[in-house]
């Protein structure tokens, strides 16, 4: 009777596993039909006109192609992420905001729910300005309701909606929401562009340029692989008999600390810094020159040095925004704390303020070590770009590491949830055996069925 | 730099199995993006 229950809690539990999947593809298709739906009223005859005579760089590719389409999905996620940016940066300054953000599910909903507002207002903002412009150019018709106030409400519902979707996911769905829409957007735009960067060298350097392009591109998904993935790890010694003894097992307890704590965020954060020139590109036809240096295209030019700045503000950002996701997501005292209460101590290091002092170091310097891997990554193809004259190398960069990393973290869940289906499977058999209710041998069984 | 001594990442093999698996993947969704757009516009050219 009992396994007749267990088989069934299986069945529900294999049901709900497929049901999150589908539904996180079907927002992912829902987002790329929403990117191709064009914004009503908008004359295809100008549209092409206008589009063919501007760059939208980094923000058409993190839109997913949406700016240069003028779909109702223009803008994207942008506004979420910039809202996130602010959010994150209140939270440093405003102390009831940075305790919302680390007391739990209940205040991550609430500072969910404030995002989302101010990614509303950044969204009408957005919108209206390139509206306006669209209006100006003829794109969109001369009348205020239809040319301004129809076209800025859908766009920035169309904005709200992803980002709810986005949040809907990692909430109730499979995987970070907002991360798998940006790199759904992106993989729409990167096949494209490292076709056509591996045809200019072809055209440039014929076969030996071809096979050269595509080796390094390999060996760069290898190296971005092995940032994503390098950790320093602390080998832990527990000071009491642990539950590992008793069971009999070899188990050597490390305490990993990654590189990149926060992911690829800062790189999308410090992104979303260098697709400005893009937004102003798209309401006016003279790109201040302030601005203008954050085009990635304009880098290590040798015609304009200057425009170099640009990287090393990026690079700054990405430094900036990685130390800012380390303070968010790992804390030396809290760790220290949790270590000494489950009776644990480094290896070689005395508990308490030392094993504190002894982890916020190592977690600076991991930190500041994925904060250059990740500037190297992101700035060694823009030099390339200048020096190989092909401009949309640039962006690969970028681009590679987004993917990358969301789709190693996504097949990472993935793995996890099929190992918690093999377990839930072989529940039945166990609870017979002769190890009943011991749950390192459930485990070990569920390793043999996978 | 002598933290970063003990620094472990990926070996070559685990980067060729599990870096082809991750890029196999994304090549897979690209191709699948890349039709749902196709898709997509045609339904769009039709419709609109």
């Amino acid at each position: 009777m009992s396994r007749m229950k267990s088989s069934r809690a299986g069945h529900r539990i294999r049901f709900s596993f497929h049901i999150q999947v589908l539904g996180t593809l079907g927002c992912v298709v829902l987002y790329r039909l929403l990117a191709n739906l064009p914004l009503p009223f908008a004359d295809p005859a100008f549209l092409s006109a206008f589009m063919a005579s501007r760059s939208f760089g980094m923000m058409d590719i993190l839109s997913g192609g949406s700016m240069s389409r003028l779909s109702v999905a223009t803008l994207g996620i942008s506004p979420y992420v910039s809202a996130s940016i602010i959010v994150q940066l209140l939270g440093a300054v405003f102390p009831v905001i940075s305790l919302l953000q680390r007391s739990g599910p209940v205040g991550q909903k609430k500072i969910r729910s404030m995002t989302l507002g101010i990614s509303a207002g950044i969204s009408v903002i957005s919108g209206s300005m390139l509206a306006t412009n669209y209006r100006n150019a003829g794109i969109l018709p001369d009348s205020f309701v239809f040319g301004i106030v129809i076209p800025v409400f859908i766009m920035a519902a169309c904005s709200v909606g992803l980002a709810a979707l986005g949040c809907y996911i990692d909430e109730k769905l499979f995987g970070r929401g907002v991360s798998i829409l940006i790199a759904a957007g992106v993989l729409s735009s990167l096949p494209g562009s490292i076709l056509s960067a591996g045809k200019a060298m072809y055209n440039n350097y014929g076969t030996a340029g071809t096979i050269m392009f595509i080796c390094g591109f390999l060996v760069f998904c290898g190296m971005v692989f092995w940032l994503v993935n390098c950790r320093l790890e602390l080998k832990l010694s527990y000071s009491g008999k642990s539950v590992a003894d008793e069971m009999n097992l070899d188990a050597v307890s490390v305490l990993p600390l990654v590189a990149l704590p926060g992911g690829v965020m800062p790189v999308i954060f410090a992104s979303y810094f260098l697709s400005i020139p893009s937004i102003f590109g798209a309401v006016s036809d003279e790109v201040p020159v302030i601005i203008r240096f954050l085009d990635m295209t304009a880098w290590f030019d040798p015609a304009q040095p200057l425009m170099t700045i640009g990287a090393l503000v990026y690079a700054v950002l990405i430094w900036l925004f990685g130390r800012m996701s380390q303070i968010m997501s790992v804390n030396a005292t809290e760790l220290s704390e949790s270590l000494r209460r489950g009776g644990c101590t480094i290896e070689g290091v005395a508990s308490g303020p030392d094993t504190e002092k002894f982890l916020a170091e190592r977690i600076r310097v991991m930190t500041d070590f994925g904060s250059i891997g990740l500037c190297f990554v992101a700035i060694v193809p823009t030099i390339l770009a200048s020096v190989l004259d092909m401009p949309g190398l640039g962006y690969i960069g970028t681009s590679v590491l987004l993917v990358i990393s969301v789709m190693q973290e996504t097949l990472a869940e993935l793995h996890a949830m099929f190992a918690g289906l093999a377990y839930n499977q072989c529940l039945p058999a166990m609870q017979k055996g002769p190890r009943a209710g011991n749950p390192f041998a459930l485990l070990e069984k569920a390793r043999v069925i996978k | 730099m002598k933290i970063l001594k003990d620094l472990k990442g990926p070996g070559l093999k685990e980067i060729f199995l599990s870096g082809g698996l991750v890029l196999g993947a994304s090549v897979i969704v690209a191709i699948i993006i890349a039709a749902l757009d196709t898709w997509f516009m045609s339904l769009v050219d039709m419709f609109v």
